[in-house]
């Protein structure tokens, strides 16, 4: 678990900040004027999506394990979900998720 | 352990159409109705890209033929397809014909003239378009020539010509026309384009031999770029995957939401569905159930 929740972390950082700098270039994009320098920035961190979605999947997929090992119930594991969807706020569930599962790790690590 | 089995198997089943399981399945048939046109939507917007470049590669500035090509080139495959422009001299008494081409439902003949670009004395037959007799054919064009048109590899199919002294053949075979001609010849053709929205404007044809023959579609079109679409086709696979993934978390919380309870009715069933579970589980389970 201790491991598990350790990818969990990494995975929501990353796609915590993927998702945050795909939503600023996308605003660049399609916000300003054609031509300007930040534009075109956004514009070419359109990649970015194609990563922010394969991470996306595999940090689904690990936070659905997390939440089975450690037998939550599946509208949390919606939210967590829905937190890589909606920029900022998987930050404030990755701290929520740590919190709640502090006290599994301790018993993992003495057991 | 024993005694913590899976309810029979009827009974599971039974429990999968009960009511409070409606929510979950209404769900999951949303979501996963959800994810499959999505990744549809991805798939076909990834085909449309792809179309879209080729109808612009088809609509592209031409360039000029003896640029991509020269006399004793190999054909230029990244060009397939590409509008060229050629400079030259028709050569009337080359005419021939492409026997067995349809144009909707007519079977007909591509009537094909080459041309002399003088620069570099080497020639190259022009489909100037389509015709449905050879008798009724018109005059092969005379003069200088600036047409454009898509630029076509040499046929392969390897229909033997069963009238080798006339001047229709099978298929635009160049090989098949060397001993016909004392001139040198590209290993390329080209299908005139017909003038359409004021393309080619940089280069509008001059005597083109289009009087009264049909425009024909070049047969190979360009190839778009393998990166085309992929973006909108890794969405789209995104998209599939997300749904297989959201039937197998429905699974699971349907089989969780049914897994034994201590007073379920007839529970001393012998079907162990729920065997594959590590043990340990299993028991904190019905240990948080019976809590409830």
């Amino acid at each position: 678990m201790n491991k598990l929740f350790g990818t969990y972390k990494v995975l929501a950082y990353v796609v915590g900040v993927l998702l945050l700098v795909g939503t600023i270039s996308s605003l660049f994009k399609y916000l300003l004027p054609e031509g300007t320098a930040l534009q075109s920035f956004g514009e070419a961190m359109t990649p970015l999506w194609v990563a922010h979605g394969w991470i996306f999947i595999i940090y689904v997929i690990v936070a659905f394990l997390l939440t089975q090992k450690a037998r939550w119930t599946i509208p949390e594991f919606l939210l967590m979900m829905i937190a890589g969807l909606i920029p900022g706020l998987i930050f404030w569930v990755e701290r929520r998720v740590a919190a709640r599962i502090a006290p599994k790790l301790t018993a993992d690590a003495t057991s | 352990m024993a005694a913590q089995t899976s309810p029979p198997r009827s009974a599971f089943f039974r429990g999968v159409f009960s009511p409070r399981l409606w929510g979950a399945h209404a769900l999951m048939v949303i979501f996963v109705t959800g994810a499959v046109l999505l990744g549809v939507w991805q798939y076909e917007s990834s085909q449309q890209d792809k179309q879209d470049q080729v109808a612009e590669l088809v609509h592209a500035k031409p360039k000029a033929f003896t640029d991509l090509i020269g006399p004793n080139d190999a054909f230029p495959w990244e060009q397939i397809g590409r509008p060229v422009t050629i400079s030259g001299i028709w050569m009337p008494e080359e005419t021939i014909f492409i026997d067995g081409m349809e144009r909707g439902s007519q079977v007909g003949f591509w009537a094909v003239t080459p041309v002399l670009v003088e620069d570099t004395g080497s020639a190259v037959y022009v489909v100037r378009g389509w015709t449905p007799e050879v008798g009724t054919a018109p005059p092969a064009p005379r003069g200088h020539v600036t047409v454009t048109g898509w630029l076509q590899p040499s046929d392969w199919t390897d229909v033997a010509d069963d009238r080798k002294s006339d001047n229709v053949f099978p298929q635009l075979d160049v090989s098949d026309l060397i001993s016909r001609t004392s001139y040198d010849l590209y290993s390329a053709y080209v299908v005139r384009s017909p003038v359409e929205d004021n393309w080619p404007a940089s280069s509008m044809p001059v005597n083109d031999g289009a009087t009264d023959v049909a425009d024909v579609p070049a047969p190979q079109l360009p190839e778009p770029e393998a990166t085309t679409g992929l973006r909108n086709l890794l969405y789209a696979i995104e998209w599939w995957l997300f749904g297989i993934f959201g039937i197998y978390v429905w699974w699971r919380y349907v089989r969780d939401t049914l897994r034994p309870r201590p007073d379920d009715e007839g529970d001393d069933g012998d079907e162990g569905s729920g065997s594959e579970e590590d043990p340990e589980k299993t028991t904190q389970d019905l240990r948080v159930r019976s809590d409830a």
